[in-house]
């Protein structure tokens, strides 16, 4: 598909103790939503905050909306104000109650709308509009409705694409459902301008709202593309135990139980499999992680 | 001029505001109308160290963990105005902290004055003038040290050490050796009271500013 | 429209067959544009990338155009022109079922009498 890139990453490279980062070229397609897919430990927040701005110290470029490079991003505010970000943990001060996040925000994005942002923080049953809310200490709200307070303070802004790390994963399901609807209605707001990035593990229930999917293992891309193109080229496969040994070459991955297995097949070697007695299943999102994370892990096969 | 106060107010909820400005005053001028019937406006000595004891107690409500490496400073990272922010907000404090100590010393003068006149010598002036610097200098330097302790029981202890410290140095200084003894003039103590007022706040934002620069830095 | 997860019909087919039919019953006319794609999206609670599939796979049957930036607006619906398409399909598949039959060795008098029987089977 011939789509632009909102961001695009160029030989970045990040040395930790015993862990690197390094993608030699990747892009984030304009007017999608793309979810960056691996392990705990796989390098999706540090790439995340090189893109935020958040880590100086890096080898290699991001390109921003196709004409701004790093620099400009810390020069010129124009590449940060149509940017937000939401982290994982000390997003806001200490010192900060609900009151001050608004006033806070207000001061350091020009783009920031007061009202918008209260109308969200209702939507989202943060605050009923009663004054003594606001002087709650941000710091005493629960990891889920301090989620909540950074996507109302994200989405209250007038911005082209989101950052988000992990948005899912404190929230309950009936906000992880609100959190795919916000999403959507992001992207729906403009006709191929918006997009939004985000990192998740809760695959299944972002998969409404994935487009693109990128897997990071030890630090390296290991697959990415559009989901229903990543459908075409995967096919999932469940077989019976005895044709184990002779399928298991063929396939990409493969997980093996008492009586049978089943496993990720790449579309172009389905053909080496026509004599067995299988099941063919177009792959969830979920089963194509799965099988793309454990062809890469480190993780071990289960002690049995 | 206005986003150095919205700034600072984004630290200093109202409440923190109304105590500070409002209930500490009074509390320390109504202790030393009584103190001043028992004593002489000496007592002014013992309000310092009040005054001393308030601002780094009421500082941990606000600007706690600033200089420390735990603070990440996060939303402030998503603009180009976060470097700003925190400079302005920190200025605004070292700012509103002196008129603080001001407000609070010439209080405690005019009711002196208004109370016992003829105790209230041109000496006692200086002595307001000197401390108002002492004061300020030692608070700004116990923060220094006392803004990196996050936990609220330790910073008790390690504010409480170093108030009882830079008291003791201020009795013993000024009561004992000025006012008692009458060893040193007050002259000496002005000039490093306005020395400390003068460097230690600079210092202090050199290195909140190098700690807002390190959180870009760092890896995890 | 009604979207079903669990169909076993991939989720873009059920779009496209919807729209297939929205258009041959003539509920869209001709230059209308269909529902923009991440309106659409947002709407059906589904990824833009599938409502682009479903819209992709209705261009290439020749029912819609796209136009770059704009969407996908519905072609002139000749009956003529629905007919020769679907006979080329019908060939389309009979030829790939010569290709297998030739692969199985099958004589052209077996293949022939297999389309009678499924053919009987069809109307029967």
């Amino acid at each position: 598909m011939n789509t632009q890139a909102v961001i695009s990453c160029d030989n970045i490279e990040k040395q930790y103790k015993n862990f690197a980062l390094k993608v030699d070229h990747l892009e984030f397609p304009k007017g999608f939503a793309t979810a960056l897919i691996g392990e705990n430990g796989a390098g999706k927040t540090t790439l995340l905050e090189i893109i935020a701005g958040l880590r100086l110290e890096h080898k290699g470029e991001v390109t921003y909306f196709d004409q701004y490079n790093e620099e400009d991003r810390e020069n010129n505010p124009i590449v940060k104000n149509k940017i937000g970000y939401t982290g994982t943990s000390n997003y806001f001060l200490p010192a900060w109650n609900l009151n001050q996040t608004k006033a806070v925000q207000k001061l350091l994005f020009e783009n920031f709308d007061g009202d918008k942002y209260d109308a969200i923080l209702r939507d989202l049953a943060l605050t009923s509009g009663d004054a003594f809310e606001g002087d709650k200490k941000v710091s005493n709200l629960s990891d889920g409705n301090r989620t909540k307070l950074m996507l109302a303070g994200v989405l209250a802004r007038d911005t082209e694409l989101l950052l988000m790390d992990e948005p899912a994963s404190p929230l309950d399901p009936l906000m992880r459902d609100k959190l795919c609807n916000l999403i959507h209605d992001y992207i729906a707001s403009s006709e191929g301008e918006k997009s939004v990035i985000f990192s998740t593990h809760n695959i299944a229930d972002m998969e409404n709202v994935t487009d693109y999917a990128i897997f990071v293992e030890n630090g390296r891309v290991v697959e990415q593309g559009f989901v229903e193109e990543l459908k075409e080229k995967y096919i999932y496969v469940k077989g019976d135990a005895e044709d184990e040994a002779a399928v298991a070459p063929h396939l990409f991955d493969m997980s093996k139980g008492k009586y049978g297995f089943e496993g990720l097949v790449l579309a172009e070697n389905i053909d080496k499999l026509a004599g067995y007695d299988l099941i063919r299943e177009t792959p969830t999102l979920m089963q194509l992680s799965v099988g793309i994370m454990r062809a890469n892990t480190k993780l071990g096969a289960g002690i049995r | 001029m206005k986003n150095y106060w919205k700034a600072y107010n984004t630290f200093a909820c109202r409440i923190y505001c109304l105590v500070m400005f409002i209930a500490v005053p009074l509390f320390i001028w109504g202790l030393h109308f009584v103190m001043l019937q028992l004593i002489s406006p000496i007592d002014i000595l013992n309000m310092a160290l009040y005054e001393i004891v308030f601002i780094t107690f009421g500082d941990y409500f606000t600007f706690n963990g600033i200089p420390s490496k735990e603070y990440n400073f996060g939303l402030l990272r998503c603009t180009l105005k976060g470097r700003e922010y925190i400079r302005h907000s920190i200025i605004a404090d070292e700012v509103v902290r002196f008129l603080h100590i001001v407000l609070v010393s010439v209080g405690c003068a005019l009711i002196s004055i208004a109370t016992v006149p003829c105790d209230f010598v041109h000496e006692y002036l200086l002595m307001h003038i000197t401390l108002v610097f002492l004061v300020y200098g030692a608070s700004t330097f116990s923060l220094m040290i006392a803004r990196h302790v996050t936990s609220f029981m330790s910073y008790l202890g390690v504010a409480g050490l170093l108030n009882m410290v830079l008291g003791v140095v201020i009795a013993v200084g000024i009561g004992l050796f000025h006012a008692e003894l009458q060893l040193i003039s007050l002259y000496p103590w002005l000039i490093v009271g306005i020395a400390t007022s003068l460097i230690l706040p600079v210092i202090s934002n050199k290195i909140i500013i190098k700690n807002y620069n390190r959180c870009f830095m760092e890896g995890k | 429209m009604k979207i079903s997860q669990s169909s076993g019909i991939p989720i873009y087919q059920q779009i496209a067959d919807y729209f297939r039919t929205e258009i041959l019953e003539g509920k869209y006319q001709q230059g209308e544009y269909l529902p923009s794609i991440r309106g659409l999206a947002k709407d059906l609670k589904i990824s833009v990338i599938t409502t682009i599939k479903a819209y992709e796979q209705l261009e290439t049957e020749g029912l819609v155009t796209a136009v770059q930036g704009k969407g996908y607006y519905v072609n002139a619906q000749d009956a003529e022109m629905l007919q020769e398409q679907h006979r080329r399909k019908v060939e389309d598949a009979l030829m790939e079922a010569i290709k297998y039959a030739r692969i199985a060795g099958m004589s052209d008098g077996e293949v022939t009498a297999t389309l009678e029987t499924l053919l009987e089977f069809e109307e029967g």
